[in-house]
């Protein structure tokens, strides 16, 4: 599997700093999380060509540089957030259009398109008019243009967002499923997402990388550092800044949060939420 | 592959928008229509100068220049399609190649209709055809396909509903009817025409089709068409290697190319050219402005006996003259004042290959000798090199040549001015320049197709022969055919009238015969080449100026709007040209011509001629009328009151033996006019009115 290695990329829009000396590895089913406004998009589209950075080094494998766009554009599968394709031609003509522009000949194509339409639950939807699709349908439509060609890295730009929760949960188990043999970069707010489908971490704020690693690396820095207990509303609101989740139990809450210190009573098994959560406070 | 995938891609996409395809259809059906209410009119030559079609081609391919990259620019489908490599560029490429070849099937299409519309068996000359196609790609095709690559890259740089406001702007000052944005209106004269610069149809638009030049078929026309393109072609690589569809190599690969294309377009379109203009004023706004009457003599002491004549007819007339010269004085001469038009820029003067100073001024060159004073009967050769015309009179470029004998082209010996204005009508006459002695010509001409000359032809592109009244060239449209030994070279047009000669033939033989027997002219000789051309425009005033009747050919002048959708050679029509052919006789002469005295007769014997020929002289007396309101006591000379003379003209016009060609009236007047004397008013005045009182 690819290994996408970033060093100190930096990047600027309007005097603003967007990216700060970024310097991570990306391997794996890589969830790449954050809040918004922190930075993803733009080191998306860096890595995706869309734009360049400002300084700063990336490869693939320690050979192939970014600085060469057009070979790394042959080696990327992309999912915008926001993918449509023409409203007024069928699934099959918008996926046989860019398998030939991504260099596959007609056959080769169409054995393809018909192979991944059948692991996006989408053959029979193959002679459809793109704007007869669903959101979800369309998101499945997106995977498999971004697998046309089977891409070294395929990067997935939130990829979830205004899917119902059905449809949410079958386009997660087809990113794990995708993720199995290749490099695959989820980028999303949504943690839950990144629980489902990666193996491994980042994220990002305000720029700044803040966490890269596996999952359980991630869950271990706040192992023991939450506790869950029922409390009213007062005591509640007393300990805003350090709670994770409430949920009404009666009279009183059930309240998720951040000890200050450590303690071996708070055995709540922690989440990838609360890692996230306790990574974005801090500091603030 | 990959560039036919995006073609039919492409191509579905736009044939399954429901306004695209009823736009097209609506442009076809409505170009038909225009055809055939040409059709209706007679006149194929209309259908295609200032058809509404090409702003409807031009407006459709702008916004469908504007939608097919509106598509791609779509966020979410340009993030999808850039990051594949060359995706982009096979994109765009496929779009210009269906998009041309749309414009290439609509421009073979409106042709073949053109085609089975208007060629008939009367109607089906080749050349004229042809022109016809070049006039559809050139002002229907290529403008509508810069329509489109504008429309593409305006949508590129300017997102949202912006871009149909800036389209509609950049649409407004490229149609060819852009001057009525710019109110510089149809006619108006200019060296700059800012309209005319932005227009990227049809340069003339409110002119008819001239029958001799064609349409404005110029290869500067082209020229500014690939000017335009690859300086689009520049701005389109410049923005893809700013969005990285292209590569650094790429860019520097494709763009020394089209850099060049465009600094040569740039550096041939600043060069000199002349071209039709719808400005048909020019001539006769510059004779009203020079008064240049009184200046140059019909005498000068030297003589040119042996012409050397090398032009070359591309974008402008170049010539190299050379010629034998001897002096006639009985002095030295230290300068001398020859003729030369004055749109002919005379760039150098040697004589004996030695460089010469000149001052050009108007129609005259007067050349200063200095300290090489021209001893009498010395020879010399004097060697004139000039470029020039930009008048709608006379052409000398690779469409079209009309240099006539009678119009200073060539250095002559008369340096008055080649046009006059006469009479308080302010007509604009040709004051005929054609030399009365033999001399020797050899001709050679680079860049015209066919040329008709009065000269023999001695070789590819070269004539040669003695000629006692100059030497004439034609070129353009022009059609030829002999019939009975008489050669008629007509415009392409005008085949239908052709078709059958002996009307004029018989015509001409009569009118010939009749004014040599009644007029005693030895010197008048039945033509054995009749060259028909349309060499007068609106600023003429009157039809009699483009006729010359000359040694052994006939210059028969029409107007250009004078389209022969009726047979012109009909005996209803034939009378109208008695008194020009007549007029165009009295130009033959190495003498002052005095217009109002020369055109009288040419009306009065021209009448009386009609009569005897039994043609109509619908028109005669009421121009008559005209002329003879415009006679003023002081073009009379001393003694003669202008109302009297108009009474003994009507007189005259009254009596019926006005009507006989034969009565001495005639004979005598004509010898005034070749013989002119100073009392010559006055002696016709009496002539008159000792007929008038029989």
């Amino acid at each position: 599997m690819e290994r996408i290695s970033l060093k100190e990329v930096n990047k600027s829009y309007q005097n603003k700093q967007v990216l700060k000396e970024l310097t991570f590895d990306i391997q794996g089913s890589f969830g790449l999380l954050g809040p918004n406004g922190a930075g993803k998009t733009t080191l998306m589209r860096i890595l995706t060509t869309l734009v360049r950075a400002d300084s700063g080094e990336i490869t693939m494998n320690d050979e192939l540089s970014w600085n060469n766009q057009h070979v790394v554009r042959s080696y990327i599968g992309y999912l915008p957030q926001h993918f449509s394709l023409y409203k007024n031609v069928t699934v099959a003509e918008c996926l046989l259009h860019l398998a030939v522009l991504k260099g596959l000949n007609k056959l080769e194509a169409k054995e393809e398109i018909d192979h991944l339409l059948q692991e996006v639950n989408l053959q029979e939807h193959k002679k459809k008019k793109i704007k007869q699709l669903s959101g979800g349908m369309l998101r499945r439509v997106g995977i498999a243009q971004a697998l046309l060609g089977n891409p070294r890295l395929l990067i997935v730009d939130e990829p979830t967002v205004g899917l119902d929760i059905e449809e949410r949960v079958r386009f997660r188990n087809l990113l794990r499923k995708l993720g199995v043999n290749r490099t695959i970069l989820i980028s999303t707010h949504i943690v839950e997402d990144v629980e489902m489908t990666c193996d491994y971490i980042g994220i990002l704020k305000q720029g700044e990388i803040i966490f890269t690693g596996k999952k359980e690396e991630l869950k271990a820095l706040v192992a023991g550092k939450i506790k869950e207990e029922l409390l009213t509303m007062d005591e509640a609101d007393a300990i805003q800044d350090q709670v994770i989740s409430i949920k009404q139990q009666d009279e009183k809450c059930l309240v998720r949060y951040f000890v200050e210190k450590e303690e071996p009573q708070a055995n709540v098994s922690p989440t990838i939420e609360d890692a996230y959560l306790y990574l974005t406070r801090r500091g603030e | 592959m990959r560039f036919i995938n995006c073609y039919t891609f492409y191509f579905k996409i736009l044939i399954r928008t429901w306004i695209i395809p009823i736009l097209f259809l609506g442009i076809f059906v409505f170009g038909l229509y225009t055809f055939l209410l040409g059709k209706g009119l007679n006149d194929p030559t209309l259908v295609l100068i200032a058809n509404p079609i090409i702003l409807a081609l031009m407006a459709c391919y702008l916004f469908v220049g504007i939608y097919v990259t509106k598509i791609d620019e779509k966020d979410e489908i340009y993030e999808t399609f850039s990051i594949i490599k060359n995706a982009m560029l096979y994109k765009t490429l496929a779009k210009w190649l269906l998009i041309f070849s749309s414009i290439v099937i609509f421009a073979v299409l409106f042709f073949a209709f053109y085609l089975y519309i208007f060629f008939t068996p009367d109607f089906n000359n080749k050349t004229y055809f042809l022109s016809v196609f070049k006039y559809i790609c050139l002002y229907w095709a290529l403008p509508s396909f810069i329509m489109f690559l504008l429309g593409n890259l305006l949508s590129i740089w300017i997102g949202g509903k912006f871009v149909y406001l800036i389209a509609l702007i950049i649409y407004s000052i490229t149609i060819p009817m852009n001057y009525a944005i710019f109110r510089t209106e149809g006619n108006i004269p200019s060296k700059f025409r800012i309209d005319k610069i932005l227009s990227l149809g049809e340069p003339n638009v409110t002119r008819i089709y001239n029958s001799l030049y064609g349409f404005s078929l110029d290869l500067i026309y082209w020229n500014k068409m690939i000017l335009v393109v690859s300086l689009l072609a520049m701005l389109f690589l410049v923005t893809w290697k700013k969005r990285e569809v292209i590569s650094k190599n790429q860019l520097q690969i494709s763009f020394l190319p089209v850099l060049l294309i465009f600094v040569a377009t740039t550096v041939y379109a600043l060069q000199p050219f002349q071209s039709l203009t719808d400005d048909d004023g020019k001539t006769i706004r510059y004779y009203r402005q020079h008064k240049i009457k009184e200046e140059g003599s019909l005498e000068s002491p030297v003589y040119f006996k042996k012409y050397d004549i090398e032009l070359r007819t591309k974008s402008n007339l170049d010539a190299l003259v050379k010629i034998q010269a001897v002096n006639v004085a009985n002095k030295n001469i230290k300068q001398v004042t020859v003729g030369l038009f004055h749109e002919l820029h005379v760039e150098q003067i040697k004589m004996d290959d030695k460089e010469v100073k000149f001052k050009q001024k108007n129609d005259s060159l007067t050349l200063y000798f200095e300290d090489n004073a021209w001893q009498p009967n010395d020879k010399r050769v004097l060697e004139f090199t000039y470029k020039g015309l930009q008048s709608n009179l006379y052409f000398g470029n690779a469409q079209a040549v009309y240099l006539p004998n009678y119009m200073s082209w060539l250095p002559t010996e008369d340096s008055r001015p080649a046009f006059d204005i006469v009479t308080k009508y302010h007509y604009l006459h040709r004051v005929p320049h054609q030399p009365s002695k033999k001399k020797i010509y050899h001709l050679k001409v680079d860049g015209t197709n066919k040329l008709f000359t009065n000269l023999p032809r001695g070789g590819d592109g070269n004539w040669q022969g003695i000629s006692s009244d100059g030497v004439s060239l034609f070129s353009g449209q022009l059609s030829s055919k002999v019939d009975d030994g008489v050669e008629y070279v007509y415009p392409n047009t005008w085949e239908s009238q052709f078709k059958y000669t002996d009307t004029i033939q018989r015509y001409l033989s009569d009118v010939a015969q009749t004014m040599k027997t009644t007029l005693k002219d030895g010197t008048l000789k039945i033509p054995r080449t009749i060259y028909f051309v349309p060499n007068q425009n609106i600023a003429d005033g009157i039809s009699y100026e483009g006729t010359w009747w000359n040694d052994n050919y006939i210059i028969w002048g029409f107007n250009q709007r004078d389209y022969p959708a009726e047979p012109f050679f009909t005996v209803d029509y034939l009378g109208d040209f008695t008194p020009q052919l007549v007029f165009a006789k009295t130009k033959h002469l190495p003498k002052q011509d005095d217009f109002t005295f020369n055109i009288l007769f040419a009306n009065a014997y021209g009448r009386a001629l009609n009569s005897t020929l039994k043609l109509p002289n619908d028109g005669t007396d009421v121009f008559i009328d005209t002329i003879l309101e415009s006679l003023g006591d002081k073009s009379l000379g001393n003694n003669l009151d202008a109302l009297e003379m108009n009474q003994q003209f009507n007189t005259w016009l009254r009596n019926k033996e006005s009507l006989n060609p034969k009565s001495p009236v005639y004979k005598k007047w004509n010898s005034l006019i070749q013989h002119p004397t100073s009392q010559k008013w006055n002696t016709l005045y009496d002539l008159l009115k000792q007929e008038n009182s029989k």
